[in-house]
């Protein structure tokens, strides 16, 4: 044993033994914070499903008004530039600021129209099922599932991150197939082929207003 | 009978050769010089896309007009109980192939859980066609070649649409091949009337589309290019069978399809 770490372990110079103590107090500090921080990614999914999971399965609400309120409901979650930059990767930087905003704003509009509707499709009683989370860098996993009586359960995966002192949500796995990840080869695969991000800004104006 | 041989081993030599020669010049042809633009056709591994997207072209179209419409025609008119039954029954028989596999993979356990749940099912599930296995702790889960060869590292290679079968790398489409070979199914039905397994295929067929009415006809609706779109879904969802995230014989946590990049991968 080194010289330094017995005197710490033996905490025999008041000095040290004060030292040794504040290191103990401060990574205990941080034990018990870590676990209260990460909470505010799970509360997040929780809410989430807490909100969707009554408009869902009330069937007295028109498909139209309910495709609504889970618009409202999930584009609380997400954040416009932050969503358009992870999957435009490159190009993004690419973009002027004109193109920015009008990607951001549109591909929030169609995203959430997207999963609104691939909600609302679902058929039968609806109950999500929020599971643990594990940190990973400074991005959350949250666990879920889908559950309906009949069809085996859907996993869900969710990654929650701070953007702008905000927990929000940057994608969202469906038994393995992740949102950023097919969004990024669609848009890229218009880009490539129609025209550049003009291209794809036309393209999901069409879409958006279809 | 030698001659023969020889004659076979020269067409195999010079149809690798015309391969790889076709592969190099496309490879060479299509890859730009802008390195945005190279990076997104490296990381979309489609160097056979022009042929590719035809075939595609080609297999929506007998969709349209075939499967689709059987499939649609299946959903409304079979009851659930029915297609429930279908389903365990097409499962059932996915089984000893699964079981080869798993033991070419080094894989144990998972080989255990596929032969009990075979022999459970095929005497208190009736042949296949009731699932009693799952309630005794025994999960279905599926493995091919394909995949066996991702376990020891093998590539994926390019992505190819294969004529009817579909999205593909080329790994997997190997893998199909070997598969047809390797199953036990294939020597014992082999000695049953030749309808039986066409029967059999084609139920299976129509199970598969109508469990993919859903998923498809939405990611038509809510997709810009719907042959990129389902390139990637393709290889996301296969790495994702290739971990064995999806079955619940060996439970691991899903946080794990964060950890490694799955767009990279086939």
């Amino acid at each position: 044993m080194r010289p330094y770490t017995r005197a710490i372990a033996d905490s025999r110079t008041p000095s040290l033994r004060l030292l040794f103590a504040g290191l103990v107090a401060f990574s205990l500090a941080i034990l018990a914070l870590a676990p209260a921080k990460a909470g505010v990614e799970r509360d997040l999914i929780a809410g989430l499903a807490g909100e969707a999971e009554p408009v869902l399965n009330d069937k007295s609400i028109a498909s139209a008004e309910r495709t609504k309120k889970l618009r409202s409901i999930l584009s609380s979650v997400f954040d416009n530039q932050q969503m358009a930059q992870s999957m435009l990767g490159r190009y993004w930087r690419r973009a002027d600021d004109g193109q920015r905003s009008e990607l951001a704003t549109l591909m929030k509009t169609y995203l959430i129209d997207v999963y609104a509707g691939r909600m609302d499709s679902i058929d039968g009683q609806v109950k999500f099922e929020v599971g643990g989370e594990k940190v990973i860098g400074n991005r959350t996993i949250v666990d879920s599932k889908v559950l309906r009586p009949g069809p085996p359960p859907v996993s869900v995966v969710w990654q929650v991150e701070t953007v702008n002192s905000k927990a929000v949500v940057t994608d969202i796995v469906v038994e393995g197939v992740s949102l950023v990840v097919s969004q990024r080869a669609d848009f890229t695969s218009i880009i490539r082929s129609q025209g550049g991000l003009d291209g794809l800004i036309k393209l999901l104006k069409q879409k958006v207003g279809s | 009978m030698r001659y023969r041989l020889r004659k076979l081993v020269t067409v195999i030599r010079s149809a690798t050769f015309a391969l790889a020669f076709a592969g190099v010049a496309s490879g060479c042809a299509t890859l730009p010089d802008d390195p945005l633009d190279r990076a997104d056709v490296l990381a979309a591994n489609d160097r056979f896309e022009p042929a590719n997207r035809m075939v595609f072209a080609i297999n929506e179209a007998v969709d349209f007009v075939l499967l689709r419409p059987t499939a649609i025609l299946y959903r409304d008119f079979m009851p659930d109980p029915g297609k429930d039954l279908v389903f365990n029954f097409v499962r059932h028989f996915t089984l000893p192939l699964t079981i080869v596999n798993d033991i070419a993979q080094g894989e144990w356990d998972r080989a255990e859980i596929a032969s009990k749940r075979l022999f459970v099912n095929s005497i208190a599930g009736f042949g296949g066609v009731f699932d009693a296995a799952t309630g005794l702790g025994l999960p279905h889960h599926k493995e091919d070649f394909g995949q066996t060869l991702a376990t020891y590292q093998v590539a994926p290679g390019p992505y190819i649409v294969l004529p009817l079968i579909g999205p593909s790398s080329t790994r997997h489409a190997f893998g199909r091949i070997v598969d047809f070979g390797l199953d036990p199914l294939t020597y014992f039905l082999a000695k049953t009337p030749a309808k039986l397994s066409l029967g059999l295929r084609a139920v299976s067929i129509v199970d598969q589309r109508y469990r993919l009415l859903g998923p498809l006809d939405d990611l038509k609706q809510n997709s810009l290019d719907y042959y990129a779109a389902v390139r990637s879904l393709y290889r996301q969802r296969r790495t994702y069978e290739i971990r064995n995230l999806g079955d619940e014989a060996t439970p691991k946590s899903t946080a794990t399809v964060f950890e490694t990049p799955i767009n990279r991968e086939g």
